[in-house]
């Protein structure tokens, strides 16, 4: 399959005004300007149009908290522990939420699917494509991450039941002590099989991040410091203050998936929430992407959210990378989606006009070279 | 003080290439061509080809009575269901966070007010964002009754164990109540001695239509028994959300009845709301029902910075620019009967006026300049 005459936007910092790309089970391989080929039969000429790796939401809850479903569709909280490591996402994950066909009908065709905010450890992320019917051939990486969580949201959902956490300081001491276990039983002390630890040992083995749900800059202070203590990845998700943490993040190698950026500031934590968080992100150089936090807005506006920030001084290339190479990139999925590169997958997003337009309009969309828009 | 160079987009028809406008005492005096320019001087500002537009209106939203990053939620009374005594200036605070973020939109007016879990929440105000107290800022203190009808208020009450549990319950309630303020009107016409009576005395102006009734509805069903509701007794009917419009807009039409879409910038939460989509602006304009697009504003829920993008969603899925922007301006000022103040540039209207380099559905478009009554906020 070929795409003829399209702007590619490869988002590895060429754009090729008049060029085409070329794909072959799943698989790009081929792209280059128009002038080095000739036209063929079968070709799909686009005509012009723009062309994009398929947009990646970094943190969303899809599948797991559905759209229009009340307690049927609703398994992105267990709250009836605050340390579930040993919980998949991917069990959770519905592929008939609406939102699937959402995101796609918005260019958006990989999202990591992440447990919610009530607990300290929610349980392991899963990295899925958005088209299909089985979860099973979705999955593009699992697990993707550790979710984790701190500050109001715990407190709230335990404190309110007289269950720990109900202080910050509760909070950090029973993540210390589940991941000094794991510590142990990583290097082999005896002891019985354990689910909680035996989740967390892709952790503390470097294999997978740990994204932490922190808002205040403090929160994320402690974050970066217990990543430091126990020597693991760390990625900061939502991230309201941490434009007042940046040195402190770019000094512990950490990154931020920051949004929602387009809510309300519904609780006092997340009273500096706005548009204008990327953008001081960007002039600090903290490594950052955007997500719609879907559902807590709709994921289908990802790029659109990512346009917003322009108004508060974001360039127009670093919003379009928040939701494709950066996504990738801090979600540690770039070895096959993010760009439009030889050798990887073939998830393109078509349009008529920039994505960026009010009025453009999605005209094609292919994930994993299938065509499904 | 008078603009020179604008793009001038009255939102009621004309459209001024190169124009001027001009305003003293915080009322538009004169609006034309730049060659129509009469040569006289002041204070005077060249936005140099920018787009000048009257100030946006938000016409349904909590901005005010439910304030940002608090817990001071006033917006939803659980005691009674049956409320219209009340009023939302007496809880709009105006130093809500979410008033700059409005403004830096270009959005000069917001229609504030009660929630949905009552079935008659009270008084809505129509109030300017010049960071005033309501008293001062109000432009009508009472503009709109607001309604509401399906889960909200069936699901709050029967939480607590008290009447509407039902749908039934809730028509045969609101019945009640419009026969007795009715009653109560009618005896005070005829100057029948009839006992003070504060709810009765609040629907008084509803009855005589004064001021219209949103009506909170989502489900098809329950946008058609509003409307009959309020035929039934004469009343002027704006339908809120309609988020399942697009079944019975034909309807709609017919009944006479207008529509405030929104917060259309969405993820639906419950099967009520599943239909709320940016198609409906275009739906409504092709069955010709007068439409306005709303944020819904308030904590929780949706922000009032998506006001614009909002709009220009709409656009994206079909509706034209014109509608679209006088959803946002006149028709949200029309529908809470304002537009003798704000809603459109015309001369002896407010001198409610935003300046954008960018057209404002324009995703990067921050206005330059915002005036409120003729003063400059940004």
């Amino acid at each position: 399959m070929r795409i003829i005459n399209g702007k590619i936007f490869t988002m590895t910092g060429r754009v090729i005004e008049d060029g085409y790309i070329e794909f072959n089970n799943n698989i790009i391989t081929s792209i280059g300007e128009m002038h080095n080929t000739d036209a063929g039969t079968g070709d799909f000429d686009v005509e012009g149009s723009y062309i994009f790796p398929g947009f990646i939401d970094a943190h969303t809850c899809i599948g797991l908290k559905e759209e229009s479903n009340r307690y049927e569709g609703v398994d992105w909280n267990e709250e009836s522990f605050p340390l579930t490591p040993e919980l998949d996402a991917f069990d959770g994950f519905n592929p008939q939420d609406f939102a699937l066909k959402h995101a796609l009908r918005g260019g958006v065709t990989t999202a990591i699917v992440s447990p919610g905010n009530t607990n300290l450890i929610g349980g392991q992320t899963v990295a899925m494509k958005l088209a299909g019917d089985n979860p099973f051939k979705m999955v593009l990486k699992r697990p993707c991450s550790i979710k984790f969580s701190l500050g109001e949201e715990p407190k709230k959902a335990y404190g309110s039941r007289n269950h720990a956490p109900c202080t910050r300081m509760a909070e950090l001491a029973m993540l210390r002590d589940i991941l000094h276990r794991t510590e142990q039983y990583m290097n082999g002390a005896k002891a019985e099989y354990d689910a909680k630890t035996e989740a967390l040992l892709p952790l503390l083995l470097k294999k997978v991040p740990a994204y932490i749900h922190a808002n205040r800059a403090d929160d994320i202070v402690s974050a970066l410091e217990l990543s430091k203590e126990f020597g693991f990845r760390c990625v900061i998700v939502h991230g309201a203050e941490s434009f007042a943490a940046a040195k402190e993040i770019r000094a512990a190698g950490s990154a931020v998936i920051a949004g929602s950026l387009v809510l309300t500031n519904y609780s006092f934590e997340t009273r500096f929430a706005d548009l204008d968080v990327a953008a001081r992100l960007w002039k600090q150089d903290v490594p950052f992407c955007i997500t719609s936090d879907h559902h807590m807005s709709p994921i289908e506006y990802l790029p659109v959210s990512a346009a917003l920030t322009m108004r508060a001084g974001l360039p127009m290339e670093k919003a379009l990378s928040a939701i494709t190479y950066d996504a990738a990139r801090i979600a540690e999925i770039d070895d096959r989606v993010g760009s439009l590169e030889v050798g990887k997958d073939a998830d393109i997003v078509i349009f008529n006009k920039h994505p960026f337009e009010y009025d453009a309009q999605l005209t094609a969309l292919f994930v994993n070279g299938n065509r499904v828009c | 003080m008078r603009i020179i160079h604008g793009r001038i987009i009255t939102c009621e028809g004309a459209v001024y290439e190169d124009g001027f406008i001009s305003f003293e005492n915080g009322v538009i005096t004169k609006i034309g061509d730049m060659a129509d320019l009469p040569c006289s001087g002041g204070e005077c500002l060249d936005v140099e080809g920018s787009y000048v537009l009257p100030g946006f209106i938000d016409p349904h939203c909590h901005v005010g009575v439910g304030p940002e990053a608090s817990g001071a939620v006033e917006y939803s009374e659980v005691v009674d269901p049956i409320v219209p005594h009340y009023c939302a200036v007496d809880a709009y605070y105006p130093f809500d966070t979410a008033i700059p973020k409005a403004l830096s939109s270009g959005i000069t007016t917001v229609i504030t007010g009660p929630g949905s879990t009552t079935l008659i929440g009270g008084q809505l105000s129509a109030i300017k964002l010049n960071g005033e107290f309501a008293s001062s800022a109000a432009v009508k203190k009472s503009c709109a009754m607001k309604f509401a009808l399906g889960s909200a208020p069936l699901k709050t009450f029967k939480s607590y164990g008290k009447a509407p549990f039902t749908r039934m319950a809730a028509m045969a309630m609101l019945r009640q109540t419009l026969h007795k303020a009715r009653h109560y009107m009618e005896c005070q016409e005829k100057g029948i001695d009839i006992s003070y009576d504060m709810k009765c005395e609040a629907l008084i102006p509803l009855l005589r239509r004064e001021i219209p009734a949103h009506i909170h509805a989502n489900r098809a069903d329950d946008i058609r028994a509003g409307i009959h509701l309020m035929n039934e007794f004469n009343i002027r009917c704006v339908i809120v959300h309609a988020s399942q419009a697009a079944i019975i807009m034909d309807e709609i039409k017919k009944m006479g009845a207008s529509v405030i879409f929104g917060p259309l910038y969405f993820t639906s939460r419950d099967q009520e709301s599943e239909g709320m989509r940016f198609e409906l602006p275009r739906l409504a304009e092709a069955a010709g029902v007068q439409y306005a697009v709303c944020t819904d504003a308030c904590p929780h829920l949706s922000s009032i910075q998506l006001l614009l993008p909002s709009a220009a969603l709409a656009v994206r899925k079909g509706a034209s620019v014109e509608k679209a922007l006088q959803a946002v301006t006149l028709n949200a000022a029309r529908f809470s009967g304002i537009d003798d103040r704000v809603g459109s540039l015309a001369v002896g209207k407010d001198a409610d006026i935003s300046v954008f380099t960018k057209h404002p559905f324009d995703f990067s478009a921050k206005p330059s300049a915002v005036f409120i009554n003729g003063r400059r906020m940004i």
